[in-house]
């Protein structure tokens, strides 16, 4: 990790096609420096003797599974009620399939 | 000194108060302050006062009522709230309103409560500060041109001032317990799975725990009480049975045979000199208690902020996939769905949103995963360890909740990275999905409050807040309130 190169634009506009973020020049430019920053920063974890150590993905907290059944009932008009485009009853998108 | 909570309860029960006349108090205070502290986004106050009015009835017909009948709270807006606009302090959520309650909301529904409204936060619980609202920051009640802390900021700054008896806050890696630290007032951070996640909105979800944000130890004990339990819709939700009559702890108990663990690692270069006087005071007074303060080493804790700034930025990266211009919020128009989503995305969230969206989708890619995200994972292993072997050894390990108080609003705004470092005594109860605690502990040269932070065993939330109540029994803290209350609005 440690000979990271910093990030430049190019990677940048890449990690944004990737989180489907549209990002100006401006701050494209900024995000670059910030990011190589806080990736400099986190590199001291390469310090760590991680052999053989489980990674923790949750903390204490119950089991894993909903019970069978569960379900949360939303009423049709609820649903889409807050959808930016909604025909009946549906949610309205661009084009996809030409 | 009396819990206003409490107090207003017992107030309500025998009559002399009602509920209708508290939350006329509590909007009156808000309508006189709320202009210079921002602390609302929405406040709902026909809402409110009908909600007041309909537990004054079911009380006057003797009817049997929920353990918060009556009294007025705020709410992060960050729960969803059906009958309440739901942003969570962004754009690409304005004017949203949920189809349902988050658990916890009814929760304190079925108890009684009176809802006032929303409350102002960084947007998606992403800051320290306050300042990644993209309604405007929250001020803090001590000093306005102060930060309350963020990211339940304005739930903080709202209960220091007066505005409400308490509220519920989230935290995900200190959000709860630094603004209430900044603002003097009381937080609790529950243990991972003590209170449920649903209809809460995600920022990281092995981390996110909502609590509550109070102006006493025992009004927090009585939020909590209301709001925790195992919940069916929140898989991570804990099957552990939950203490009762936790807010009826005795007044001024000593701390005998109590073992608090004091590490080094977190009283070392960085602690503003404030702090460190404020936390040591309290050390001593512990001890004057009846407490054994011993060493404890938490050797990992350095790792803490790198580790939790790769694996909350890569839950967020996937968890804030779902704003993408279809089924809630905003859209703007694209050439096509991907150019639509990017858009939409740009214009909806904020910098600090997309900076950590950014960096934990790097943490995810391919080719760094293992790098990153993987060996982060792994470092929340050995942070978790230290908690677990310090604690088989105490009862619950005492630091201070941030290395300063309250910072001037715009201070650290251009430089995330010394933004991200103040978490540093925070996270590690995040990361290791333990209690922790923050009380009021006195102030610092600028009369700004220092909170002490105490953190516990799993699910252990009842020995947090039984130490909590006898150090604030003994010193009067939380008693002090902000100057704001006595100028003339």
């Amino acid at each position: 990790m440690s000979d990271r190169a910093p990030l430049d634009a190019d990677a940048v506009r890449h990690i944004a096609t990737l989180a489907r973020l549209g990002l100006s020049d401006d701050e494209v430019r900024l995000l670059a420096g910030q990011l190589t920053d806080v990736l400099r920063y986190v590199e001291q974890l390469g310090e760590l003797d991680t052999a053989g150590v489980e990674p923790t993905h949750a903390a204490a907290g119950g089991g894993a599974w909903r019970p069978p059944g569960l379900r949360i009932e939303l009423a049709e008009g609820d649903a889409t009620a807050a959808a930016p485009a909604a025909v009946e009853g549906q949610f309205s998108v661009p084009k996809v399939i030409g | 000194m009396s819990s206003p909570l409490c107090a207003a309860r017992e107030a309500l029960e025998r009559g002399e108060r009602s509920s209708v006349e508290l939350t006329r108090a509590c909007l009156a205070r808000i309508e006189a302050t709320d202009a210079r502290l921002s602390a609302w986004l929405h406040v709902d106050a026909d809402g409110a006062l009908a909600q007041a009015a309909a537990v004054d009835a079911r009380r006057a017909r003797g009817e049997r009522l929920g353990p918060l009948a009556g009294v007025p709270v705020g709410l992060k807006d960050i729960f969803l709230t059906r009958d309440l606009p739901t942003t969570c302090g962004s754009r690409i959520l304005e004017g949203y309103r949920p189809p349902y309650d988050a658990t916890v909301v009814a929760r304190l529904r079925a108890a009684g409560a009176v809802i006032l409204g929303k409350q102002n936060m960084d947007a998606f619980a992403m800051g320290s500060s306050n300042e990644n609202s993209a309604f405007g920051a929250a001020h803090n009640p001590w000093d306005l041109e102060r930060t309350p802390g963020g990211s339940s900021g304005g739930s903080a700054a709202a209960v220091a001032a007066g505005h409400c008896f308490g509220a519920l806050g989230t935290d995900t890696g200190g959000s709860i317990r630094q603004p209430a630290s900044f603002c003097g007032v009381v937080g609790l951070k529950p243990t991972y799975g003590r209170v449920s996640r649903f209809g809460v909105i995600a920022f990281a979800s092995s981390l996110d725990q909502p609590g509550p944000i109070a102006r006493t130890v025992r009004d927090a004990a009585a939020l909590f009480e209301a709001c925790a339990g195992p919940d069916p819709h929140d898989a991570t939700s804990a099957e552990v049975p939950l203490p009762v009559g936790l807010e009826a702890m005795p007044r001024d108990a000593d701390l005998a045979g109590v073992r608090l663990g004091v590490p080094a690692e977190y009283f070392g270069e960085g602690l503003a000199p404030g702090v460190a006087a404020a936390t040591q005071a309290a050390l001593d007074q512990l001890r004057a208690l009846g407490a054994e303060l011993v060493d404890v080493h938490l050797p990992h804790a350095r790792y803490g902020v790198a580790a939790y700034y790769l694996v909350a930025t890569a839950e967020a990266s996937s968890n804030l996939a779902r704003f993408d211009g279809v089924r809630y919020g905003l859209r703007r128009a694209g050439a096509d769905l991907a150019a639509m989503y990017g858009a939409t995305r740009d214009a909806g969230f904020g910098l600090e949103v997309k900076r950590r969206i950014m960096l934990g989708t790097y943490a995810l890619s391919a080719g760094y995963y293992d790098a990153y995200y993987r060996k982060a994972s792994q470092a929340r292993t050995l942070v978790r360890r230290d908690f677990d072997a310090a604690l088989d050894t105490v009862d619950a390990i005492v630091t201070p909740v941030s290395p300063t108080t309250a910072f001037r609003l715009g201070e650290r705004v251009d430089d995330p990275l010394s933004m991200y470092l103040a978490d540093v005594f925070t996270i590690g109860c995040n990361l290791a999905g333990l209690p922790g605690l923050s009380v009021p502990c006195g102030f610092d040269e600028a009369r700004l409050p220092v909170g002490l932070q105490l953190i516990g065993r799993a699910f252990d939330e009842a020995t947090l807040l039984r130490i909590a109540a006898s150090y604030e029994d003994a010193t009067g803290w939380c008693g002090q309130r902000p100057a704001l209350g006595e100028e003339a609005p």
